[in-house]
């Protein structure tokens, strides 16, 4: 189903791409997305990581067309995005959504049916929609798709719920879906069904996925490469077995130091991350950098350029990337 | 228990911190006078000590005294989370109950919440009951481990055993859907539960109360005709050769499962 680029080049991309929100009442502009280069090529799992409010949802809804940038520009198929009503109703045939709250996304009063099938009754579908219906009911998990076309979202359970929002996205058979926290609202007996049937799309139907989460081990359970995010910008990119095994970027350290199971002892950064509308100059991590904190920096000779010198936007290519003064200069181990 | 004794004891002698800190929230109200409600309600204080109190248990959570005048919409998540643990305190209880505290919040606010809970628990002698499906999280932070199925404790023991060697086919399933990263085994493999949780009004019976433990790959075929409601415990002795004696009980008393810090391992 995905058209792969002749010149086996990425399916989406997203090139030096800003978003700024206006300051209300004088306050300054906050730059969610601060220069920010991404490809995801064809039937590739991407899972972008960062803390809340770093900006990964905004990213994402401006791959998706729901915010246009302030400037870069995002690129499907070849083609630049363009933003008016027609060209974004035959993107987003292409580019699905699922979003994390299955009870938020699911109107209330549609049956399963309607909800699954008003994509294509906005696209103008013109085949059979029961079976189009049934068949991505089926693909979602959800069998017989028959027993399941009258009941309502709550006569389901999450899981179930978070499939037919998942069927939703599948019955327009879209190349590339963005899940938003796919499933971060789901128990954890739930969780790895949903995982394996995003895996299982992928092999089946050869479907791209941009999968945003804060969860390290989502990205290490399906994902084929990982972007960490902070600050509105990413600051370390690659195969997730490189990137989460041997971390180079001290906030990416710190991120799988906490995790419960992780060896050693735990780097919990303090606060919350930075006020994007006052984005600190030089490396924007370098305020809480356990690295520069603990003089290692110094050691290195690079607590200088830490403070004054801010670093080039990665490239949204495959290899691995991390944006660090310590770790470039090859402080890190 | 009579109802005037629950109203005593409820939120002085033990609290609830609850998942979701947004909902549990009074939007409309700031949040110095929600976690002051149940001062005002239990101790004979003057507004202005309970006011001079919540600005000390704000301090105690990490937060500045000032923020008292927030409104709840003001605050991140990983804030109103604090704001949620300061008004448990607030009665100083013995017994707090964190259900889900940290689930909707991202992993380094949820360190730094744990932490705190930690803190606060070796810190005053608190017994903590903290309910989560995170197995990685829940033995990090308690001593005990009890998983909970189908209306039923179906496994118990110390958190690191259960967590690491569940017994039970439920609690492995539990213990293997989070993924230690690192570990190749479950690199493109998430591990779940097929099926649907049972439906509490109808459970099966058996020992897994329902058809999932059929199609379970977890659970070991000579398990599946035991009857429910055995505790596979994760002790010295194995479930099959389980001990008489709890079979004569009549009636088990239900356990509380606080998960109690040992100030000497803090």
């Amino acid at each position: 189903m995905t058209t792969p680029e002749p010149d086996g080049g990425p399916l989406l991309s997203a090139a030096d791409l800003h978003i700024a929100f206006p300051g209300r009442r004088g306050a300054p502009t906050a730059r969610a997305v601060d220069g920010v280069d991404l490809d995801i090529k064809g039937g590739e799992i991407v899972a972008l990581v960062g803390e809340s409010g770093c900006g990964k949802t905004t990213l994402a809804r401006s791959l998706l067309g729901l915010v246009s940038p302030t400037s870069g520009t995002v690129t499907f198929a070849g083609q630049p995005l363009e933003y008016s009503a027609r060209s974004l109703k035959a993107y987003r045939k292409r580019v699905q959504l699922v979003l994390q709250d299955p009870s938020g996304s699911l109107n209330p009063r549609h049956t399963v049916y309607e909800a699954v099938a008003e994509g294509l009754r906005i696209h103008g579908y013109a085949g059979d929609e029961r079976a189009a219906v049934a068949g991505a009911l089926s693909r979602a998990g959800l069998r017989p798709p028959e027993r399941f076309f009258l009941r309502y979202p709550h006569e389901l359970s999450g899981g179930q719920r978070q499939r037919v929002v998942i069927a939703g996205a599948l019955v327009l058979e879209p190349e590339l879906i963005v899940a938003d926290e796919p499933v971060a609202s789901l128990d954890a007996s739930v969780r790895g069904e949903i995982l394996a049937l995003l895996l299982r799309l992928r092999d089946e139907l050869g479907l791209s996925a941009l999968v945003v989460t804060h969860d390290l081990g989502l990205a290490w359970n399906i994902a084929d490469r990982v972007a960490v995010m902070y600050l509105g910008r990413i600051v370390e990119t690659g195969t997730v077995e490189e990137v989460l095994t041997s971390p180079q970027h001290p906030y990416t350290q710190a991120l799988l130091s906490v995790l419960p199971e992780a060896p050693g002892e735990p780097v919990v950064l303090t606060g919350e991350p930075p006020d994007p509308s006052r984005i600190p100059g030089g490396c924007r991590f370098h305020v809480r950098c356990q690295v520069l904190a603990s003089g290692e920096a110094e050691r290195a000779g690079v607590a200088g350029r830490c403070r004054g010198e801010d670093l080039a936007v990665l490239s949204g290519g495959g290899e691995t990337q991390v944006a660090c003064h310590w770790a470039v200069s090859g402080g890190a181990p | 228990m009579k109802w005037g004794r629950v109203r005593a004891v409820r939120w002085a002698g033990a609290s609830i911190v609850f998942q979701g800190a947004m909902h549990s929230l009074n939007a409309v109200h700031r949040i110095g006078d929600q976690v002051a409600e149940p001062i005002l309600l239990h101790k004979k204080v003057t507004q202005a000590a309970a006011r001079k109190k919540v600005g000390e248990l704000l301090e105690h959570v990490g937060l500045p005294a000032a923020r008292a005048d927030a409104y709840p919409h003001e605050l991140s998540g990983g804030q109103r989370q604090r704001v949620m643990i300061a008004m448990a305190l607030a009665c100083d209880p013995r017994l707090i109950i964190a259900d889900e505290p940290t689930t909707a919040l991202d992993v380094m606010i949820q360190a730094q919440i744990l932490r705190l809970i930690e803190q606060l628990v070796s810190g005053q002698d608190l017994g903590l009951m903290m309910i989560s499906h995170d197995l990685a999280v829940l033995s990090d932070t308690c001593d005990r481990l009890a998983v909970m199925y189908a209306g039923r404790v179906v496994e118990e023991g110390p958190a690191t055993q259960v967590y690491e060697n569940a017994r039970h086919p439920y609690g492995k399933a539990l213990s293997a859907a989070f993924p230690r990263i690192g570990d190749p085994a479950s690199r493109f493999a998430p591990r779940g539960l097929p099926g649907d949780p049972p439906d509490p009004s109808a459970l099966p019976h058996g020992l897994y109360r329902s058809s999932r433990a059929a199609r379970s790959p977890w659970t070991p075929a000579r398990r599946r005709t035991r009857p429910c409601g055995r505790r596979a415990r994760t002790t010295a002795r194995p479930a099959s050769t389980r001990a008489p004696r709890s079979r004569r009980s009549p009636r088990r008393r239900p356990r509380r499962r606080s998960a109690r810090r040992d100030p000497e391992h803090p």
